[in-house]
């Protein structure tokens, strides 16, 4: 009899079928994806949100509409490169909570620590590249000048949008190395006593 | 004896549990927290500008200075599109070769001026935020001569259908040759336009209201004031029929 042994290039699309095999991860993803996507849209107007949803007198029905309206921004506030790169690290995003929540529940352990770090990595240079196109890497921005060094982004060759980049790449690093140590079978580790 | 023997060699075997390294969870759950959060008390804390939160100040009339998260208020230097009366003013600081800028001229302006200003709800003000370069600079201050003889927004029109044209930026397009060519589309007086135009009169003007656009916290064009509301980016029409709304009903 044959068994067939799953190639290593397949290990981190077997382990995402495993974990997407379950519907509350994929809510899960599709809610972390969804949050992170509305973050980067409505970041610019955060002032505005903050005002007109944040106090009495307006009625719900509007409040409802302007944040819709705001999403809708994805269209005509982005360019064609930064709301595609946007919208796959929301989803990369997503995909690398579900994944994380999934191997500490399965293997009810700690993390692996290389997967965090590029996670993290990830998750933080996906932030400071959030930027419509028309008001630039908007919290990069913002940090810098806060330290006066706002003209730093001027030298970079995309503008911060680097970060973006940077960040799908960690992204995927993180949600392989998550994948790969889900695939890992549980095993007994030998600890020889030092007597 | 044997006991004794097994005793020393014996392997512990144990499954994998967390013991060391369970910091990084709650590490990584931390760093994620607070540089969401801190971006968006950043965010919210830049637009309200501390001690001058709120505070209006009559910009447009080339002499009040800015201030970190100040309100624009319309100005004797401004030109009005529309009723001067109407209940609501909308501000945009815009930059003539800004590809988005000229998206928000194309897609919601027109709307804006049919729904809006042409029936008196809504007046408009055009501010220099001007920051894409000398092209910008010099078409703001192009514009600003077209105001001198009244024929601002005709000008303005003007300006952002030849740069959309291409949406290149600084491309040598936005040039004096253009600038003279728009002028007599609209009808300016050429010998008073000319004039304005080589005597570099508004340049030093455009970069202090783009100096002021600064201070005031702005961080990319158009940014938008609806009676003071903050509405950044060439959002769909739709946001600003809203914030429009809104404010016509607390009026």
């Amino acid at each position: 009899m044959n068994i067939p042994i799953a190639q290593p290039y397949m290990v981190p699309f077997t382990a995402l079928q495993e974990v997407f095999s379950r519907a509350s991860y994929i809510l899960l993803a599709s809610g972390v994806s969804f949050a992170f996507f509305a973050f980067a849209v409505w970041l610019p107007n955060v002032r505005l949100i903050v005002d007109t949803v944040g106090k009495g007198g307006v009625a719900v029905s509007a409040k409802l509409q302007l944040l819709i309206n705001l999403l809708q921004g994805i269209g005509t506030n982005f360019t064609l490169l930064s709301a595609t790169y946007t919208i796959i690290i929301a989803l990369l995003f997503g995909i690398n909570i579900a994944v994380t929540v999934y191997f500490i529940k399965k293997k009810r352990t700690n993390l692996a620590g290389g997967g965090v770090f590029a996670g993290i990595g990830g998750m933080g240079s996906g932030i400071l590249g959030i930027g419509c196109a028309a008001c630039g890497s908007f919290i990069l921005s913002s940090i810098l000048s806060v330290v006066g060094a706002a003209g730093v982004i001027a030298l970079l060759p995309f503008k911060g949008r680097e970060f973006a980049i940077l960040s799908i790449g960690l992204l995927i690093v993180s949600i392989t190395l998550m994948t790969r140590k889900i695939s890992e079978p549980v095993v007994c580790k030998p600890q020889f006593s030092k007597s | 004896m044997e006991d004794e023997y097994f005793e020393q060699e014996a392997v512990d075997v144990e499954v994998s549990r967390p013991k060391k390294k369970d910091w990084l969870l709650p590490i990584s759950i931390l760093v994620a927290g607070v540089m969401i959060a801190g971006s968006l008390i950043y965010a919210v804390g830049s637009k309200s500008g501390g001690q001058n939160q709120g505070q209006t100040v009559v910009l447009g009339n080339n002499s009040a200075p800015a201030v970190s998260g100040q309100l624009p208020l319309v100005g004797n230097r401004d030109a009005i599109l529309g009723d001067e009366k109407a209940p609501v003013t909308l501000i945009e600081y815009g930059d003539y070769q800004c590809p988005f800028c000229g998206r928000f001229f194309h897609q919601v302006e027109s709307s804006l001026r049919e729904e809006y200003i042409k029936t008196g709800k809504v007046r408009m003000v055009y501010r220099n935020f001007q920051i894409l370069g000398a092209e910008s600079i010099a078409s703001g201050a192009a514009a600003e001569c077209a105001k001198d003889q009244s024929k601002f927004w005709a000008y303005h029109d003007e300006l952002y259908t030849a740069e959309t044209k291409d949406n290149q930026e600084n491309n040598g397009n936005l040039n004096r040759d253009l600038f003279l060519m728009l002028a007599q589309n609209v009808g300016l007086d050429m010998t008073a336009f000319t004039s304005c135009l080589d005597s570099n009169k508004y340049i030093e003007q455009v970069k202090k209201e783009t100096a002021d656009g600064q201070i005031m916290g702005l961080t990319g064009t158009p940014t938008t004031y609806i009676n003071g509301e903050q509405v950044v980016g060439a959002q769909p029409y739709s946001v600003f029929k809203t914030v429009i709304d809104i404010a016509l009903q607390k009026k």
